[in-house]
């Protein structure tokens, strides 16, 4: 069952359809695209359950954040991604620390991360 | 939390659960897996390329619910891991359908984050839909029928038996009409008139009927009595339900139901001859399975075809066996697809 990659709110979608729109843009006059150069954002209360957005953290649950210039492009992990037999704690430039701790990866776009908490 | 790029990092505070459980859905639904067919549920019924799809689920099925959030498992299993096998959750989630709790049989984790919960769709749930007028009918019916009022008007759902029981007044009536339903606990009783007839003959023609269609029984087999007959009785969703009972006191020993099928226990001491082939829906038969043989069922050759989508079912494994005195009992889809009959059942 895959997770679906989707956004929690209208405003987001709005958000997210400009930040795609904007990256076509990056991507366009910099061709090959480089290293980000816009820090990353959060949107307010992006940070859900993956499967019910409900906001909030737990563990071992599947987390998504969900914000701006989060990642570099879209990556859906893979086995060539995996680290010893781990989800990657990096994935597409991004990374993610809770409470200090590096949470693993399995979907990364400029406007949205899936990560296990 | 903090995510940091090569552009820098953005931080945010989260509230920290415990538990937080969320099911992964498809749009609107949640997303269920039905074992038994290898069916994925999705609400809609779309297509969903290499995969059978179905828009709903049906009363007693098994289903696969996949979630995150879970919290612990019994055994420890580091986040971020990936590995194959199924650790259980410490404690099992209550969950409800349509406000009737399901019978939860598994809940753990099976990948990084993805829980699975394995449970039984409440045999209740259409009932509830139903009219306050029937289900006053429902349990007047139950008063009326059994000493101690056993029925539960919202099951909707049974194993057992029915009996004709025909109202005097009537009785002349009745005789032609063939069976009543009553209430003994959650049993009901067919009976035969003449015990000397051959139960199985009697009703393997059509006695489960098509589900959904009306079930009014052939001639040859409205005079049932004195014999009981393993039986189980759907009464599940649909409009003509608000009538069902209206028209069973109506009508007396004139029965139209809808969503029957049948079921058949065998105890450790009786066998069934199977002389023809036949479909049940549920088989309870633990005593008589030795491996992938079931010796207490003699199939003379015939196929005999079980629900395996019935969590009564489950314990077959969705196997085929093999039948003494040749014959196989396999395994079959959806209730709601087929038209179960009733074989012998003596």
């Amino acid at each position: 069952m895959s997770r679906v990659q989707r956004s929690p709110s209208p405003r987001v979608n709005e958000r997210r359809r400009a930040t795609v729109l904007c990256s076509y843009v990056v991507f366009l006059l910099a061709v090959p695209a480089a290293a980000q150069t816009s820090p990353p954002t959060i949107v307010s209360g992006g940070v859900v359950n993956s499967a019910s957005y409900v906001a909030g953290v737990s563990p071992s649950a599947w987390i998504s954040i969900f914000g701006t210039n989060l990642a570099s492009s879209t990556v859906t992990v893979g086995s060539a991604d995996l680290v010893n037999g781990n989800l990657p704690t990096t994935l597409s430039g991004a990374s993610v620390t809770i409470d200090g701790i590096p949470a693993y990866m399995d979907y990364a776009s400029p406007t949205q991360l899936n990560v296990e908490a | 939390m903090t995510v940091t790029t090569s552009a820098g990092t953005a931080t945010t505070t989260a509230v920290l659960s415990a538990v937080l459980p969320g099911l992964f859905t498809f749009g609107n639904y949640v997303a269920a897996i039905r074992p038994g067919d290898s069916t994925i549920v999705n609400g809609t019924g779309n297509a969903i390329t290499g995969y059978s799809t179905a828009a709903a689920a049906n009363p007693g099925d098994v289903l696969s619910l996949y979630a995150t959030g879970l919290a612990a498992t019994t055994t420890s299993v580091a986040p971020g891991l990936v590995f194959s096998g199924a650790y259980p959750t410490s404690a099992t989630p209550t969950v409800t359908i349509g406000g009737i709790a399901a019978a939860v049989s598994f809940s753990g984790l099976v990948g990084a984050g993805l829980y699975q919960i394995n449970l039984t769709v409440p045999a209740t749930l259409d009932l509830r839909r139903l009219s306050g007028c029937c289900q006053r009918e429902w349990e007047q019916f139950a008063r009326e029928g059994v000493s101690d009022g056993g029925i539960r008007g919202r099951n909707s759902h049974y194993t057992g038996y029915l009996r004709k029981v025909g109202h005097r007044r009537h009785q002349r009536h009745a005789d032609g009409y063939g069976c009543r339903l009553v209430g003994y606990g959650q049993r009901f009783f067919l009976r035969r008139r003449k015990p000397s007839r051959d139960l199985g003959a009697e009703f393997r023609r059509s006695y489960a009927g098509n589900l959904g269609a009306h079930y009014r029984p052939a001639y040859r087999e409205r005079n049932l009595r004195w014999k009981q007959h393993p039986f189980r009785l759907y009464v599940t969703g649909g409009h003509d339900n608000d009538n069902f009972f209206e028209r069973h006191r109506r009508r007396h020993d004139a029965y139209f139901f809808r969503h029957v099928a049948a079921a058949l226990t065998i105890d450790s001491t009786s066998v069934w001859n199977v002389t023809a082939n036949s479909t049940v829906t549920s088989l309870i038969d633990k005593s008589g399975i030795s491996g992938t043989s079931i010796t207490n069922i003699v199939g003379n050759g015939y196929t005999v075809t079980y629900n395996a989508t019935l969590s009564a079912n489950s314990y077959f494994g969705g196997l085929t066996y093999s039948l003494a005195n040749g014959g196989s009992l396999i395994p079959a889809g959806s209730v709601t697809t087929s038209a179960p009959e009733i074989t012998s059942g003596e």
